[in-house]
């Protein structure tokens, strides 16, 4: 099995335990009293098609010939360490705990260094970017925008 | 004063004008960079547009809008990149007319075609929207579900991919809505015991996951490719009048069959390219020199798609349905500052219409200006590396998501749909059909309610009103056709096969 066939089967795996979710949730809804219709029967049946058509796109990815459809390699590695690095950058965010500019710019000097394998010519570029972008965004957003990041200055 | 000029009038306002001639400039830069699209740009620019008056968002949006979807034929001609998908066909013919010593003329083709079919298609839009909306105010709610289900459907069966995936990425979006607060009841529901949830998933966090997030993704799988560039000259780069003489049936009719398809819910420029450049194709003295550099190719894609940009505006305007992707996020737009798109939209806020029509087709005119004259910059900034282009475009991604309620939930929301939307697009599951059922589907859930409610719970007025019984076998033919004509094929391709095995 290639891997198409095994995201799209996962992904069809995956809305279908959404769509369980949805139905079961919908069971406890009380019906309408001013309408006939009532809060759960329309995302019931939207759950309900949905459930059905990705049973028929399993079907079919199963039974499909993919021969000589097999993608090609990727940088893979590079792509987890990335987003890697922006799931750690949103765990620190949330804790508020360090300066949005200062977190910022430790974000973007390490994930584009790392990306970059910290080349010593384009090191000047990185630091620039990272702290132009960095200190740049959070004045920007807490003094003109009003927007809640963490500060420390 | 009749309020089209009015509204012209307005938009020489100096920092109207700016703020016009920035959009497009950050479309067109946005939409130039490969893997980055003017979807993305609009729906960063989203929170921004909080702090600003509903007309200068709603230009600003159309602007990018304009610039997005022109700027990725830089990259198509000088790089065999689309810059959007839009500009996949572009490259064809581009790509092959730069590669043979002629960039300018490439670009300046591309560049006019587009300016031209943009400014077609806003002739259509000036006098289309309003009979179109006068027309939607007969509508009732039935006529409002089956025309939503229609364009479900049909948005789904020209979607990348296979219809079912289409129809499972819009019923999905449709389903992804739901959570929060019943509409007709003001009841809870589906929160999972998610006291977040209460409020429902706002639209910002999963249009910037979906779109921006997945696609940074995806994008991060490509780190250190690099296409063959070809240098930007502009030598060449302005069309003669015996040029435009020349291409005037091909424009006008590529044009038009752009409008058409944008007009037609949830179809994006894509489709229209493909169809005016297979039309132009079909109906070429040349049909050999296509997709080896031809003109006719290059002007037939461009004008097209741009076209498409105009078109999708009517349905946006006439009945709060979104024609394109990019339209859903305007629609978004609006309601954020409190504005319901729909047939009413001419009479409580015209200003703002007309406003909106007008913006564009000085946004297509300063789209053409900005790349005829700045293209050789913009081939520069294309070769940015997506090593520092994708993580700056995550810390906006963050802050806009952010930004809408100063709440940390909103951001793992989008990172959430971002790994979704990474998913489905691995998966060859179309993106656009997801965002258009989260938009569409409050609209068809009221309306069917409102409906049954003034019916007693009579479910026929949606097959016994005429506009709604015409809406719904469209969608029916629109689940049998395609299916029924690819089984047609199959078994065509499957006898001539059988007959060369006959005949060895």
């Amino acid at each position: 099995m290639n891997a198409l066939k095994r995201t799209e089967i996962g992904v069809c795996g995956l809305i279908i335990v959404f769509c369980l979710a949805i139905i079961w949730e919908t069971r406890s809804l009380p019906p309408g009293h001013f309408e006939p219709l009532g809060s759960g029967p329309f995302p019931m049946a939207i759950a309900g098609l949905v459930f059905v058509l990705c049973i028929a796109a399993i079907v079919i990815a199963v039974f499909r010939d993919d021969t000589g459809r097999e993608a090609p390699d990727r940088a893979t590695r590079s792509a987890f360490f990335f987003v890697a690095m922006v799931l750690i950058y949103a765990a620190v965010f949330s804790f508020r705990a360090v300066d949005f500019g200062i977190l910022t710019t430790f974000f973007l000097f390490f994930t584009i260094g790392g990306l970059e394998r910290f080349q010593r010519k384009l090191l000047p570029w990185i630091v620039v970017v990272s702290l132009v972008v960095g200190m740049g965004t959070s004045l920007v957003f807490t003094r003109f925008l009003y927007v809640d990041l963490p500060t420390w200055f | 004063m009749l309020p089209e000029l009015s509204a012209f009038i307005t938009l020489f306002d100096p920092w109207v004008l700016c703020l016009i001639l920035m959009g497009v400039t950050s479309g067109v830069v946005v939409g130039a960079i490969p893997g980055l699209t003017g979807a993305m740009l609009i729906s960063l620019m989203l929170p921004v547009t909080f702090f600003m008056q509903p007309y200068d968002a709603i230009v600003l949006l159309v602007s990018m809008y304009v610039g997005g979807t022109s700027g990725g034929l830089v990259t198509a001609t000088l790089l065999r990149m689309p810059g959007s998908p839009s500009n996949i066909l572009t490259t064809f013919d581009g790509y092959p007319l730069a590669k043979s010593g002629r960039p300018g003329r490439a670009l300046g083709l591309g560049i006019t075609a587009s300016c031209v079919g943009g400014l077609i298609a806003a002739v259509v839009l000036f006098t289309v929207t309003k009979p179109l909306s006068i027309l939607a105010t007969l509508f009732g709610p039935f006529e409002y579900f089956s025309l939503v289900i229609m364009a479900m459907v049909l948005i789904a069966s020209v979607s990348q991919g296979s219809l079912v995936k289409g129809l499972i990425a819009g019923f999905l979006g449709m389903l992804i809505s739901m959570p929060g607060v019943d509409p007709s009841t003001g009841m809870t529901r589906l929160t999972f015991d998610v006291w977040r949830l209460d409020g429902g998933l706002k639209l910002l966090p999963v249009l910037v996951g979906v779109f921006a997030v997945g696609q940074i993704i995806s994008d991060s799988l490509r780190f250190g490719e690099r296409g063959q560039v070809t240098e930007a000259k502009t030598e060449g780069i302005l069309m003669s009048f015996s040029d435009l003489k020349k291409s005037a049936g091909n424009m006008l009719r590529s044009s038009l069959i752009g409008t058409w398809v944008g007009i037609l819910p949830g179809i994006g420029a894509s489709i229209g390219s493909i169809l005016a450049y297979t039309t132009q194709k079909n109906l070429s003295k040349e049909p050999e020199k296509f997709g080896h550099g031809s003109e006719e190719g290059i002007i037939a894609s461009e004008a097209a798609n741009n076209a498409t940009v105009g078109g999708a505006l009517i349905p946006l305007i006439a009945m709060g349905i979104p024609g394109s992707v990019v339209d859903a996020i305007l629609i978004a737009a609006l309601m954020m500052h409190s504005i319901s798109p729909g047939p009413t939209l001419f009479v409580t806020n015209g200003d703002l219409v007309y406003g909106m029509m007008a913006a564009y087709v000085v946004a297509t005119i300063a789209m053409w200006v900005i790349l005829t004259f700045s293209v050789r910059w913009i081939a520069r900034i294309m070769t940015l590396p997506m090593t520092f282009l994708l993580p700056v475009v995550v810390v906006f991604c963050m802050l806009g998501a952010f930004a809408l309620s100063n709440v940390m939930f909103d951001v793992w929301v989008m990172l959430g749909f971002g790994i979704l939307g990474f998913l489905m697009d691995r998966g060859k599951f179309p993106l656009g059909p997801f965002v258009i059922g989260f938009i569409l589907a409050p609209i068809a859930e009221s309306k069917l309610r409102t409906g049954l409610m003034m019916t007693a719970g009579d479910p026929s007025p949606v097959l016994t009103r005429p506009f709604s019984a015409a809406f719904i076998v469209v969608a029916i033919l629109l689940l049998i056709v395609p299916p029924l004509l690819a089984w047609r094929r199959a078994r065509k391709s499957v006898e001539l096969g059988d007959f060369d095995a006959g005949g060895d």
